[in-house]
Formats: C-alpha cells, structure tokens, sequence
C-alpha cells in the first residue's frame, strides 16, 4: 500500500505541472472575491480592518468551488479510477496522493498571495502569524470536505452547483472557529479555545473523510 | 428482531402491515392534537417570566425532536441501504427526507417567533440555531443529491452516504447548548439532574409529541406506500411493453 501512495505521488507531480494554469485562475479569484468587498461595503478603513478576516476566509472558500468537481472527474474519465482500484490498497493510496497534490496546488498559493490581501486591508503584518496558520489548516478542513462532496457529486447533473451545495453548509463549523481566532488575536484576546477547536474538527475530518471518499469512489467504480 | 425485519421486508407484507396501521396512527394523531392543543394553549398555565409566549414551546420542542429523529431515521436506513442494499431502506429514507426537512424548518421558524419576544431578535447566529440550520441543509443536500443522477440507484447510495456523514451533526446539535455559552437555553427535559420543567407544561408537551409522532409516521407510511405502487406501476408497464 505504500509502495502504491509513493506510485500515485510520483504521478501526481508528473501530471500537477500541466494543472498549475488551472490553479492560478483560483488564485486570481481569491484575489477578485477579496477585492469586490470594499467596493461594496465602503472604503472605510476602519470597516475594512475589521472585516478584514473573515474577508480572506471567505474568499478563500468560495475561490476553491469552481474548481473542485475536477478533484476525481478527470480520473474518472480517463479510467485511472478503476485501474487503481484494481491494485491492493488502490484507492487509499490513491485518495490520500491526490488530496496532498490538490492541497499544495490549490491551497499553497492562496496562502502565499495572503500577505498581499493583509496589506490591502491595511491589517497589522503580526496578524499574518496567526493568519496563516490557521487559514493552512481551514483550507486543509476545506479539501477534506471537498473531496467527500466531490466524489459524491462525480457524475451528477449540475454537478458544480451540487457540490457547493454540499460543501459549504458542512464548511460552517471551519468558517466559524477560523476567523474567530484571527479576530480574537486582533482584538488582543487569548486564542487557544478556537484554534484547538479548528484543530480537533481538522483531526476529525482527517479521520472521516477519506473513509466516505473512498466508500462514495467504490460506489461510483460499482456501476461500469 | 431479525425475522421481523426480514419479514417486512417483503414489500407487499409491508404494505399490507401499513394499511393496517395507518388509519389507527391518522386518528390517534387527530385526538392527541386536539387534546393537546386545548392543554397546551388554554389548560397549561402561562411562564411566570415569558407569559404566554411560551405557548410557542409546544409546538417548537416537539418539532426539534422530530427534526432530530427523523435525521437520525433517515441516517439508519442509508445505513440499511449502504450495507444490506435494501430497496425498501432507500424508500423509507426518501420519504422520511421532506418531511424531516418540514419539521427542521418548523423548528427554526416557531424558534424565530419565539425569539422576538421573549429575546427581542428573529434569529442569532448561537451554536444551536446554526446546528439546527446545517441539519435543514442536510436533508436539503440529500433531497439535491438524490434526485441528481440521471440512474436512480446511484442518486440513491450518494445520498445515503452523505446522510451518514450527516448523522455526525446530532450530538453537536443536541450538546450545542452545553458546549458553548448561547442565547439558547440548555435541556429542560432529557438532562442528568432530573427534569427542570413543571409538571403542568410537562404532560401539555408529552401530548403534542405524541401526536406529531404519530403525524410523522403517518406520513411516512403514506409516503412509501405511494412509492411503493409507484414503483410497482412502472414495473408492469415495463412487463408489457416487453422489456
């Protein structure tokens, strides 16, 4: 099973090279969503700092949608899917090498172009250590959940706007306990409760979402 | 149990079982409604702090308890139907989600017109209120999902398995009052400590749940008899038509 996670990795990296145009779409989305806000609520300063958080946050969860129903339906097109599923221990290898892949090609660069956004928000760069952090593990929360509405949704009609429709109501919890500690942190309060929580739903996630991917890929696999 | 089960299973014994019990649970829920209706809005005394407004109680609690155990219902049987591939589960879950969704939204609804009284908003974004909530988007997303694939069976195991990922919003709606600090109030009923409700308003709100339990499986029964024929009368044309 490990030999078959380090086969998938490999051609993971092999195949990340020719997606990474598709990524940085999502970065110049995240960057569009962020800016839309002061146009909208005012170019108030002090609005905007305090906004500024949960701005990024959501930002961040709705610039990844558009492009999670491509997580499995490539695969699934071009028949990897089975192929993998064929091996021993196939599709764990397979889940847990694609979900490292997707989250450092859709999940990293958002993180490096977050400085930027702090800037235009004219939030202290202090609050970038907390920032961070916590918006690595969010969006780590955000793949988890995404790859359980994705293989869930692979093949449905409509199935973009099912799969926002699944993934963001069960991104509540993520959205809730994330920015509150960015803004614990700004408002000069202790932190510690939120980001344990956000850390116990990711350990939660981690355990569950795999286990409903694959049982949700095996069933999609049932039908050819 | 089991041989219970089994025998039910048999859709034809099922609908005949249902018949059976249907009219018997429509007119139990008709006389339970009516006698708790008059106890809850005229034999039941008002709140000593909210007066009449917790008359709303009576309607909104049992609703929350039939959201949460028709969620819970829904969950067994795409459980049912992940693992033993029953047909009849995935009936049952079918007709157990819109009306699941009804009592949710029921929920959410009378809890907002209780709020603006009693805490002078419609809604606050508390622990509770947002669990209550993504369980409403629970029974929404499996409706979506079930109804999404152009193969019915397939719509049917993605749903069940999304239901199942959902089951695990329970205990965090039902311990949401306990683990964060909320406007709403914590259990009065199902508590360690014994009850802290009088008995008064108690028997009031023991007649209504039983009559919107008894609504509920009314309701189901009813629906998945409609399933059941329709399923049965698609089946008979298709053996004429020859396929």
């Amino acid at each position: 099973m490990i030999s078959n996670f380090t086969l998938c990795l490999q051609r993971e990296a092999l195949l990340g090279r020719g997606v990474i145009g598709d990524h940085l779409g999502q970065v110049a989305f995240f960057v569009m969503i962020a800016a839309l806000f002061p146009l909208a609520v005012g170019p108030s300063p002090d609005l905007l700092r305090q906004l500024g958080p949960s701005i990024i946050w959501i930002s961040a969860f709705l610039s990844a949608l558009p492009v999670f129903d491509r997580l499995f339906a490539e695969d699934d097109r071009q028949g990897w899917l089975e192929q993998v599923s064929l091996m021993q221990g196939g599709l764990t290898g397979y889940v847990g090498a694609r979900l490292i892949s997707w989250y450092l090609l859709s999940a990293l660069p958002l993180l490096v172009i977050t400085p930027i956004l702090v800037l235009l928000y004219d939030l202290p760069f202090s609050s970038l250590k907390v920032l961070l952090p916590s918006l690595a593990i969010g969006t780590a929360c955000l793949n988890l959940l995404g790859a359980i509405s994705a293989s869930l949704t692979l093949g449905a009609r409509r199935a973009t706007l099912l799969l926002a429709l699944l993934m963001l109501p069960l991104s509540l919890p993520v959205l809730i306990f994330g920015v509150a500690i960015t803004q614990s942190y700004l408002a000069g309060f202790s932190f510690a409760g939120q980001a344990k929580l956000l850390g116990a739903v990711f350990l939660f996630l981690l355990a569950v979402s795999p286990v409903a991917t694959i049982a949700a890929l095996r069933s999609v696999l049932e039908d050819k | 149990m089991t041989g219970l089960f089994d025998s039910l299973a048999n859709p034809t014994r099922f609908r005949t079982v249902s018949a059976v019990i249907r009219p018997f649970c429509f007119w139990a829920a008709a006389i339970f409604f009516i006698f708790g209706l008059y106890l809850a809005l005229l034999a039941s005394p008002p709140d000593y702090q909210q007066g009449d407004a917790v008359r709303i109680m009576y309607v909104h609690v049992p609703a929350a308890w039939l959201g949460l155990s028709s969620y819970l219902g829904l969950g067994l049987c795409a459980l049912f139907y992940v693992v033993w591939r029953h047909p009849l589960a995935n009936i049952a879950a079918r007709a157990i989600a819109p009306i699941g969704a009804g009592f949710t939204a029921l929920t959410l609804i009378t809890g907002s017109l209780w709020g603006y009284p009693i805490w002078g908003t419609w809604w606050v974004w508390d622990a509770r209120l947002t669990s209550m909530l993504v369980l409403l988007f629970f029974f929404i997303g499996y409706i979506a999902l079930e109804t999404g694939f152009e193969r019915p069976e397939r719509g049917a195991r993605m749903a069940s398995i999304l239901a199942l990922v959902g089951v695990l919003n329970l205990p965090i709606v039902k311990f949401s009052v306990d683990w964060w600090n909320t406007l709403h109030q914590p259990a009065s009923i199902l508590r360690s400590g014994g009850m802290a409700i009088d008995v008064s308003m108690l028997w009031p709100l023991f007649t209504m749940f039983a009559g919107f339990q008894l609504f509920f499986i009314w309701v189901v029964l009813h629906r998945m008899d409609w399933m059941l024929s329709n399923r049965r009368r698609a089946a008979e044309k298709d053996r004429t038509k020859g396929i």
